[in-house]
C-alpha cells in the first residue's frame, strides 16, 4: 500500500501525472493541510535540486559541426531493411495450401463415389419418380 | 507555405517516424530539430564531456535513421531516444573508466565545460558541482538528468532505464545523499 509521501516521490508533485487509481490520495492534497504542506515541501526541495543542478551544468546548444553531422546522417547511412515478418506472405501461403488441400480431398471423394460405376445400374432399379407404379395402375385399369 | 509550415509543426512523432521509415530525409530532419538538443543535454549530464556527448548524440540518431524501417517499439519516440541515449552514455562511461583509471585524466576531461559561455566566473561556480557529479555512478547521473533536467516522473525514468520505480527512487535517493555529502564536504 502506497502512502501520500511515497506517491509524491514516485509520481511527482503534478497530480495529473498520478495514476487514476490514486485519486483518493490525490484528494488529500486539498483535504489535508498536512498533505498540502508535505507537497509544498517536496516541491521546494525538488526546485532546489533542479536549480542547483541546472546552474551547475550548462545547457548545451548544438554546435554547427554537430548540426552538420546530424544533417548528413540520412545521406551517409543506409537504412536497414525491415526484418518484420510480412503478413501478406503467410496469408497467401495459407490460401494456396487450403486450395490444394481442398482439391486433393475433392478428387479423392469423387473417385470414391464415382457415378459411372456398378452402383449406377443399381440406381436404375430405384423407382425414384414412381413411374412403375403408374404403369402398373394403368395396366390394371386396362 | 504557411499551411505547410503549420502542418509540419503539427505532425506527430509517429507520423514523422513513419515517413522516416520510408526514407524521407525531410521528416528525419524534423525529428532532429525536435529532439537533438534534449538528447545531447541528457547525454552530456551523464558523460560530462561535450565532445563525447556530441559523438554519442550522433550515434543515437544514426541508430534511429537505420532502425526506422524496423520500428517495433510501442513506446514514445522520446522514451526510445532517452533509453538509447542513456544506454550509450552509461556504456561509454564504463568503457572510459576501464581505460582511464587515473583520476587526473578524468578531471582533465571534465574540465572542458562552459565552453559556449566563455564565462570564468560561471566555470568557477560550476566546477565543484561538476566534480561532485563526476563522483556519482553513471546510473545515478542518468537518473538525476532525467529527474531534474528533463523533469520526468520516476515511473517514466524507470521505463527508460529498464528498471522499477522503486529502484529509481532508491537510485535518486542515493545520488542526492552522495551529492549532499560531497558538496557539504567542500563547504567545510
Amino acid at each position: 500500500m502506497i502512502n501520500y509521501a511515497q506517491a509524491l516521490q514516485r509520481y511527482g508533485a503534478r497530480l495529473q501525472q498520478w495514476p487514476w487509481w490514486l485519486w483518493p490520495l490525490a484528494t488529500l492534497t486539498v483535504l489535508s493541510p498536512r498533505c498540502a504542506a508535505l507537497r509544498r515541501e517536496f516541491m521546494a526541495r525538488e526546485r532546489d535540486w533542479q536549480r542547483q543542478l541546472q546552474a551547475g551544468v550548462a545547457e548545451l546548444v548544438l554546435s554547427r559541426d554537430l548540426q552538420q553531422r546530424l544533417a548528413a546522417i540520412s545521406q551517409q547511412h543506409a537504412q536497414l531493411p525491415s526484418s518484420q515478418p510480412s503478413l501478406a506472405w503467410p496469408l497467401g501461403l495459407a490460401s494456396v495450401a487450403a486450395l490444394l488441400l481442398g482439391l486433393a480431398l475433392g478428387v479423392g471423394e469423387v473417385g470414391q463415389f464415382s457415378v459411372p460405376g456398378d452402383d449406377y445400374q443399381g440406381l436404375a432399379y430405384l423407382d425414384i419418380t414412381g413411374s412403375r407404379d403408374i404403369d402398373a395402375w394403368l395396366e390394371g385399369e386396362l | 507555405m504557411v499551411c505547410r509550415l503549420l502542418m509540419a509543426r503539427l505532425s506527430s512523432d509517429a507520423t514523422l517516424l513513419a515517413r522516416t521509415a520510408e526514407g524521407d530525409g525531410a521528416a528525419f530532419q524534423q525529428l532532429l530539430q525536435r529532439h537533438s538538443q534534449s538528447v545531447l543535454n541528457v547525454i552530456y549530464r551523464i558523460v560530462l564531456s561535450r565532445a563525447d556527448a556530441e559523438d554519442l548524440c550522433q550515434e543515437v540518431f544514426v541508430r534511429l535513421w537505420k532502425q526506422a524501417p524496423d520500428w517495433q517499439d510501442d513506446a514514445k519516440l522520446s522514451t526510445w531516444l532517452h533509453r538509447v541515449a542513456s544506454n550509450l552514455a552509461i556504456n561509454h562511461c564504463q568503457r572510459f573508466q576501464r581505460r582511464h583509471v587515473v583520476d587526473a585524466e578524468l578531471a582533465e576531461c571534465l574540465s572542458e565545460e562552459a565552453e559556449g559561455r566563455g564565462d570564468d566566473a560561471y566555470a568557477r561556480q560550476a566546477e565543484p558541482l561538476r566534480e561532485s557529479l563526476a563522483q556519482l555512478s553513471e546510473e545515478q547521473r542518468a537518473a538525476l538528468a532525467f529527474r531534474y533536467y528533463r523533469e520526468l516522473p520516476v515511473k517514466e525514468i524507470a521505463k527508460i532505464l529498464d528498471s522499477t520505480p522503486k529502484a529509481v527512487e532508491s537510485l535518486l535517493g542515493r545520488a542526492r545523499k552522495r551529492l549532499r555529502e560531497v558538496l557539504g564536504k567542500r563547504d567545510d
